[in-house]
């Protein structure tokens, strides 16, 4: 009886997710934070919804979707650090409890194993992410539909104007951009994960300051740090045409722009660093046993 | 004569904290062998600036006001990546401390030892504390000599005298404000490390995670209610406090830019001694090494 490739790939997924239960733990906690924040400062929200009233048609919009916006884009931050903690412990954990010893007695591959790891943060977070914050958006709309009941014109303005739906959207395609530029962050920590016997985490950020402090000292030019830079962040400023936030929480479809991203070199580089960090662990993984 | 009673000496407290200390250095290379590293490129780095210093120096005309930087700066800032490093290493080393031994079941092991919990972990609060400085000490000392050995051969090739260097450069001034600096740091940093320390001990999964939570969420919620940044002040006052009340570099009375400290003037030790930053910071310290000793006391492995 053959298992055929995708069965074991799925199983091996939910393994994660059961170990690593942080990875859903986390995002619903940091959303719970939020919606009570939220709570909280929703008694200013009658008096906000008047000031709005007066920005005119793209800055009502913009005020009221702000609050949306920034909850998404707070999650999308927690989503990436979330899943760098995870890439960093993928490999090293197993090996350190020694648990890596049953795992490579059954009959899964270490590619599998591997690509199931990298998946988590490539396709399982933004995929949870994108639900959550969904979800928190929801319940913000709910709360202030709430506060709002004794308010009838400015209930109205805020289901009429609110742009929920073309956010939504633009989510989905903004955490594609995110998971496809960071490819190669997961990819390098997976692999530095895959490799070091303790302190995972110092030996992936050593050679990045090492070569700070070298560029520094020896030729006072600060190129690698911008290159960096532009790897963390560079997704907003390649997938989006209009990155000012007002224009973007009042409008969120018009300033993508997935020709330009696409045609970035940075994002295939970056996809082929990645898939050689990876294969790179596959082939550690083979070859390591319990530390 | 060589009987039980005469090879066994008195056991001293110290000696278990001694050989605990060992044992930590020992399982955790990284403590020298990623200073060592920095300490490599760095001086391979400051060859350059220290070769092209003559070209410089020729540029600048006599008696110029930034003269004294220019000449002090590839010397004197040589320590500083290393130093760095050895923060970094202690916060990491830190949050893996505790974690690290119950992960991989070695806690057994060490509890069936006659050392108590307390010493296993005041050995550890020491790496970050007393190795780690002493680390960065002596390897910025030695980049530092070697590159001032540089010097002395580099400046005659361009017919100038090795005086210049060594006259501008104050070695045991330098050396005083390095030991300070490193003192004063360690003592303004061991609320952070005392923190790793026992989320260290208490973490299941993910320490860095639950270490970095609470501040995370203390920070979003003040923003959120209070619409104010008391605590993300208090947090980087935490971080840089130790420069700002330790040494006096307020404008005034400071008349070189380069950011280059090497006076004993420019230390102000009482001021630092009388900030409540300080005894707040080293309260905390110790009410989190209590409970992490607690913690591991009551700890099994994972």
């Amino acid at each position: 009886m053959s298992q055929p490739a995708t069965q074991t790939f799925y199983w091996s997924l939910r393994r994660e997710l059961w170990e690593n239960r942080s990875i859903y733990i986390a995002p619903v906690v940091v959303a719970l934070v939020l919606l009570f924040g939220f709570v909280i400062s929703m008694h200013t929200l009658p008096s906000r919804m008047i000031v709005a009233a007066d920005l005119g048609h793209t800055g009502e919009r913009a005020m009221l979707a702000r609050p949306y916006a920034v909850a998404a884009y707070l999650m999308v931050v927690i989503a990436f650090i979330i899943g760098a903690f995870y890439c960093l412990d993928a490999l090293h954990g197993e090996r350190r409890d020694r648990s890596i010893l049953f795992w490579k007695s059954l009959p899964v591959s270490d590619r599998t194993i591997v690509l199931s790891k990298a998946s988590i943060p490539l396709i399982v977070l933004p995929l949870l992410i994108f639900v959550i914050i969904i979800a928190v958006q929801l319940m913000m709309l709910l709360l202030s539909t709430m506060a709002l009941l004794g308010n009838g014109p400015g209930l109205m303005t805020l289901w009429a104007q609110l742009p929920l739906v073309k956010m939504a959207l633009a989510l989905i395609y903004a955490l594609i951009a995110i998971a496809l530029w960071h490819a190669p962050i997961y990819g390098w920590l997976l692999l530095v994960s895959g490799w070091a016997k303790r302190a995972a985490f110092l030996w992936a950020i050593l050679p990045v300051i090492t070569i700070l402090f070298f560029e520094t000292i020896a030729f006072r030019t600060s190129h690698f740090a911008l290159f960096l830079g532009y790897r963390v962040s560079g997704w907003l400023t390649q997938a989006f045409a209009d990155q000012a936030a007002d224009s973007f929480a009042a409008e969120p479809l018009r300033s993508l722009d997935p020709l330009r991203f696409i045609s970035t070199p940075g994002l295939w580089v970056g996809l082929l660093f990645a898939a050689a960090f990876i294969a790179a662990a596959v082939r550690l993984r083979r070859n390591r046993k319990g530390i | 004569m060589n009987t039980p009673s005469a090879s066994a000496p008195e056991r001293s407290p110290m000696r278990p904290l001694y050989w605990s200390i060992r044992r930590e250095v020992w399982e955790n290379r990284s403590i020298y062998i990623a200073p060592l590293i920095v300490a490599a490129v760095v001086l391979f780095a400051s060859c350059f600036s220290v070769i092209t210093l003559p070209h410089r120096l020729q540029k600048l005309p006599l008696n110029d006001p930034k003269m004294h930087a220019t000449i002090v700066r590839p010397f004197s800032l040589a320590p500083a990546p290393i130093i760095f490093v050895t923060l970094i290493v202690g916060l990491f080393y830190s949050l893996d401390a505790l974690y690290g031994e119950r992960r991989d079941r070695s806690v057994l092991f060490w509890k069936s030892l006659p050392v108590s919990d307390r010493t296993a972990v005041l050995s550890k609060v020491s790496i970050p504390l007393i190795v780690l400085p002493v680390v960065g000490f002596v390897l910025g000392q030695i980049t530092q000599l070697i590159l001032l050995l540089l010097s002395t051969m580099v400046m005659p090739a361009h017919g100038m005298s090795p005086a210049t260097v060594l006259g501008e450069f104050h070695w045991f001034q330098e050396l005083f404000v390095m030991i300070y600096g490193l003192t004063v740091h360690a003592l303004w940093f061991v609320p952070i490390y005392a923190w790793l320390l026992l989320v260290s001990a208490w973490a299941r999964r993910t320490p860095l995670l639950w270490a970095a939570l609470p501040p995370v969420v203390i920070l979003m919620l003040e923003k959120m209610i209070f619409n104010t940044t008391y605590f993300i002040n208090l947090l980087k006052y935490r971080f840089t406090g130790a420069m700002i009340e330790a040494f006096g570099l307020d404008p005034a009375n400071h008349n070189n830019s380069s950011g280059v400290i090497d006076r004993i003037g420019q230390l102000t030790p009482l001021r630092f001694l009388s900030a409540p930053g300080l005894w707040l910071g080293l309260l905390f310290a110790a009410a989190c090494l209590i409970a992490a000793i607690r913690l591991r006391h009551n700890r099994e492995p994972i």
